[in-house]
């Protein structure tokens, strides 16, 4: 009799079981669901506490989006979920720094939870020769972590589609670009040096420097070079990879510090006609600015 | 100091702008030619320019006014 209840029990329990076993998406959804109202960690929180806490919260969400994409390689929501992922780990880490600049106490302690790790392994072992990353180049650009940058270097020279290499190659390029102007701005500013220890970790800044001593600058004018060359018509969100990558050639060579400044002539606030070449012989700060 | 308000192309409400947020330094309207010779930067940004025309500091972003002054003032020493 005992038994016999046992496995009524138990055919019970596994039929309960099946009932709930969800397919990869549904699973997807579910954890996207429960991701929304925690993502918006930023706009809801009133005090430090808040911040540090939210902020914290937020940042579990990638390494479970990541525990997806390994579970199911080979489904549809992998990519989805690796790039949800990405976009995780890159707005926790802004959303350190701020935290970092608003707060009077409750500072967040710097995630090391290896997810920028974790991404780029998956990315270069599962999606290297996929014909979807261009998103995932987008979202890869805006990131802090360095090991990103090996994702973005082997997208660049490993896959097969044009539409990825050249959007890898613009990413690499201001991925490279906007590291090295953290670096410069951390001379600067040193409350900036103690930002990036605490949130990035103590090697960080020493590493920007030590690729800027080494030649960055011109790693990055020949990214950009190569993108405006063999890339020029390739569609990316932002625009077009040739146009984009001129632009920032053109800030690099002629905007640049030991370069003379581009003759500018124009009006005045009172209508008057000048030019900043009539400043010569005085030190002139220019400041672009505006009222918003 | 010079300014270049990229984004007010009228006189009349840069004027207005100005004498409303209280800003004293001369700025040149926006205009398309000075966007694209300086290429849109974001604001703020701050070039510092030597005696003889030539860029010598480049700050995106707001550098503190310590780099600022420090890089005037070695400029200016150049100067004399």
């Amino acid at each position: 009799m005992s038994v016999a209840i046992r496995w009524i029990s138990t055919g019970i329990v596994f039929a309960a079981a099946g009932a709930v076993a969800e397919t990869p998406a549904e699973k997807f959804a579910a954890l996207s669901k429960q991701f929304r109202p925690d993502s918006a960690w930023l706009r809801d929180a009133e005090t430090d506490l808040e911040r540090r806490e939210g902020l914290e919260k937020y940042a579990t969400y990638a390494p479970r989006f990541l525990a997806l994409v390994e579970k199911h390689a080979d489904d549809p929501i992998a990519l989805k979920a690796l790039r949800q992922a990405i976009q995780i780990v890159g707005s926790r880490d802004s959303g350190a720094l701020q935290v970092w600049q608003m707060n009077e106490a409750e500072f967040p302690k710097g995630v090391t939870d290896g997810s920028a790790k974790r991404i780029v392994v998956l990315l270069l072992r599962d999606y290297l020769m996929s014909d979807a990353l261009e998103p995932i180049c987008d979202r890869m650009r805006y990131q802090y972590r360095l090991e990103v940058e090996n994702a973005l270097r082997g997208m660049l020279e490993k896959n097969p589609h044009r539409q990825v290499k050249g959007a890898a190659c613009l990413a690499l390029a201001q991925f490279l670009h906007d590291k090295l102007r953290m670096a410069n701005l951390a001379d600067d500013r040193p409350e900036l040096r103690e930002r990036y220890a605490a949130v990035f970790g103590a090697n960080y800044l020493p590493e920007l420097r030590h690729r800027r001593d080494s030649g960055l600058a011109s790693e990055i004018e020949a990214l950009f070079e190569r993108a405006a060359v063999e890339f020029t018509d390739v569609k990316v969100r932002a625009g077009v990879v040739g146009e984009i990558a001129k632009l920032e050639l053109y800030k690099i060579r002629k905007l640049s510090v030991g370069k003379p400044a581009p003759a500018t002539e124009g009006v005045d606030q009172n209508g008057e006609s000048f030019k900043l070449s009539d400043y010569r012989g005085k030190v002139v700060l220019l400041y672009f600015w505006s009222e918003f | 100091m010079v300014g270049i308000n990229a984004w007010t192309t009228d006189v009349e409400k840069l004027k207005a702008v100005m004498t409303e947020e209280d800003v004293p330094w001369r700025t040149f309207v926006g205009s398309d030619e000075i966007n694209k010779t300086w290429n849109n930067p974001m604001t703020p940004t701050y070039f510092v320019i030597d005696h003889t025309g030539i860029i010598r500091h480049k700050w995106n972003g707001d550098p503190g006014d310590a780099a600022i002054d420090n890089a005037l003032e070695k400029w200016i020493k150049a100067v004399e």
